[in-house]
């Protein structure tokens, strides 16, 4: 089991979860995104063409831990649905409203998608679950 | 900061380019995966199948006009105008998808009339070409004169005995497959181009010397590739024309051979090879011989075709003049442009495919006819925001009209110029509530009368959008622009209407400035409407 980073307020939409630091990493990841583009080679030459066809969708994956099996379930029946996602502050980049919640700094995402949760978590005999959920938000301008 | 290019040529000859793709369905931005454009002077029909998301949008509806505009920042054009014949949705594992199948503006020519055509005789292929489109209502077209082999008028009719000298298109034979066939006959194509005009031209004999575009190996071809082919040789064309009995009682066949058949080495043995064609519209011998002549240009060598793919180039149209260098393949020189297959997807990018061919025999002449007229040399800003870094940083208001006259007579029309700043929203967003800022052609139902507020008022007769011009505030970026008029314009007084588009997302009306505006008017010379034969 990963440390949990004891955070009471994260949450996506109504269902609260902690977020587990990564193995072996003394740094949360962060919201990254796919730069789409095309290169090519021009035969006979040492030329070349990458062609920039735009930004894909900024996309985030934390292992999560649950106070309970219904809290997971409650998460699970949100995937492919778009809600606001909180997150302690000091744990993101993302540049969105900012809010003080009994003396800590969230940020609060809004339109963000649960994109995929682990359908296979692990379930500790202290009631508590973990598994990887992907979030999604719209490209960077 | 994304890199403006100057135009398509420098934006080709990058290595490193955003790519732009925007579709257009009834004038409103649809969100668009993918686009794939064919066009080609054999292919008289262009087509265009655009990939969205299903269900479709309320506005996606059969006949509606489709356009397409592909590019680079800065180097945006046209790649299809057309309308929409059909279109599919669906859906399953792969997701919802809706796929847009579009025409381009000569499939207005393909369905048969419920009458014969009669036209009185003698007439030009150039004449009946623009008076089927005019019938046709086909928005833009562009009819070369069609040339024989030493210069001459190809006119068809004339023969009191045939038709009573008229020419007649009989009504089992839609316009468009008569005009293809007898086209062709004099090294003629009429095909659809990728900014919407319908073409007719030649695609025969050599290329002219000046070329539109270069494409090499090593330089910018992605891939190479050519095929020299005897099989469609011939070296002894026989031509059969009308057959009919003469007012002195005398029958009259029409028929031209060769007074010798040269030897060629690669149709050894027997050294030749014989084929005949034949066509009732060949009323004279002149006529027949000027399509042996023809056939023979074209056939008396093995025919190369070269073949080639290259990063997008939102400005080639079939029928240009493209030269060609691969040491690879053996091709150098200049070649017919006789096919461009554009292809934009989110994933892979832009890229075209084309062919060229080499002709053979001699270059012939040309018969273009276009006239050009200043329409105003003056920059006008339109919207409605003062800005200080544009030429004219009062805004003219968010519709400009200029006034200007329509030449005697013309098959299409285009306006020349330069711009900047004009539908840079549509860079960054679809949606489908913005309107894009466009020309507009207004004129009176009848110009050789005075305006009125009942049977001759000022209506809009025709239009055509501006491309997507990004620019970083602050700096002009003057862009060439030409804009094939769409709709019925008549000769006389008429009004350009310069009007500003409407960003939705922001609801900022669009600003841009224009300069140096220029009408080219082509294919002059009055068509003759049909008359229906019951």
């Amino acid at each position: 089991m990963s440390d949990r980073l004891d955070l009471p307020y994260t949450r996506f939409g109504a269902v609260h979860f902690g977020i587990l630091w990564p193995d072996n990493s003394l740094s949360m990841p962060d919201w990254g995104f796919e730069s789409i583009t095309t290169t090519r080679h021009v035969p006979g030459s040492n030329r070349n063409v990458t062609q920039l066809l735009g930004k894909g969708p900024q996309r985030i994956t934390y292992r999560l831990s649950f106070d309970s099996a219904a809290d997971y379930r409650d998460l699970k029946e949100r995937v492919q649905e778009t809600d606001t996602l909180v997150l302690f502050a000091a744990m993101t980049s993302a540049p969105d409203d900012y809010v003080d919640l009994h003396g800590e700094g969230y940020v609060e995402i809004a339109d963000v998608l649960l994109l995929e949760l682990d359908q296979q978590p692990q379930i500790f005999p202290d009631g508590t679950v973990e598994a990887n959920a992907t979030f999604q938000r719209p490209s960077p301008s | 900061m994304t890199r403006n290019f100057g135009s398509v040529a420098e934006a080709v000859a990058a290595d490193v380019k955003h790519v732009r793709l925007r579709v257009f369905v009834g004038g409103r931005a649809l969100t668009t995966f993918e686009a794939h454009a064919s066009h080609g002077v054999n292919q008289p029909i262009g087509t265009c199948t655009v990939v969205t998301e299903a269900p479709l949008p309320s506005f996606v509806t059969p006949n509606a006009s489709v356009l397409v505009q592909a590019g680079y920042p800065g180097a945006v054009r046209t790649i299809f105008s057309g309308r929409l014949p059909n279109h599919e949705a669906a859906i399953s594992e792969q997701g919802r998808w809706g796929r847009i199948n579009a025409v381009g503006w000569a499939s207005l020519l393909d369905y048969k009339d419920f009458a014969d055509l009669r036209f009185a005789g003698p007439i030009s292929l150039k004449r009946l070409f623009q008076a089927l489109c005019k019938r046709r209502r086909v928005p833009s077209y562009r009819g070369e004169d069609v040339l024989t082999y030493d210069g001459a008028s190809v006119q068809f009719g004339g023969i009191t005995e045939i038709d009573e000298g008229d020419v007649v298109i009989d009504r089992t034979v839609s316009p468009l497959t008569w005009l293809t066939q007898k086209a062709e006959l004099f090294g003629y194509r009429v095909y659809d181009t990728p900014i919407g005009r319908v073409m007719l031209s030649r695609v025969s004999g050599l290329p002219g010397t000046t070329a539109a575009a270069t494409y090499a190996e090593g330089e910018n071809a992605y891939r190479f590739s050519s095929r020299l082919d005897t099989r469609g040789m011939v070296t002894y064309w026989e031509v059969f024309g009308a057959k009919y009995t003469a007012a002195a009682g005398n029958v009259v066949a029409i028929r031209s051979i060769p007074a010798e058949v040269p030897y060629s080495a690669e149709l050894d043995p027997p050294g030749y090879r014989m084929d005949a064609k034949r066509d009732e519209i060949l009323t004279s011998t002149a006529l027949a011989d000027a399509v042996r002549n023809v056939l023979e240009i074209n056939t008396s060598e093995p025919s190369e075709l070269a073949t080639w793919e290259v990063d997008g180039a939102p400005d080639r149209q079939p029928g240009d003049v493209v030269a060609l260098d691969s040491d690879t393949c053996q091709v150098s020189g200049n070649r017919w442009l006789m096919s461009v297959r554009q292809s934009v997807t989110d994933r892979t990018g832009y890229y075209a495919t084309m062919e060229g061919w080499a002709g053979a025999g001699e270059a012939l002449p040309a018969g273009d006819d276009c006239e050009s007229s200043s329409v105003s040399s003056s920059t006008y800003h339109v919207g409605d925001s003062t800005i200080a870094w544009f030429s004219d940083p009062s805004p003219d208001g968010t519709t400009v009209e200029i006034a200007f006259t329509v030449p005697e007579a013309y098959s299409s029309l285009t306006i020349y110029g330069e711009a900047h700043g004009a539908n840079s929203y549509f860079a960054s967003s679809d949606n489908d509530e913005s309107t894009a800022s466009r020309f507009e052609i207004w004129q009176v139902p009848d110009p050789t009368q005075a305006e009125d507020d009942t049977d001759n008022k000022l209506r809009k007769v025709g239009d055509g959008q501006l491309p997507i011009m990004e620019e970083t505030a602050g700096v002009i970026a003057w862009q060439q622009i030409v804009i094939p008029i769409t709709g019925s314009v008549k000769a006389g007084p008429a009004e350009l209407h310069l009007v500003a588009g409407t960003d939705a997302d922001t609801g900022a009306v669009d600003d841009f400035e224009v300069r140096g505006l220029t009408l080219v008017a082509c294919g002059v010379g009055e068509p003759e409407l049909p008359e229906e034969a019951y």
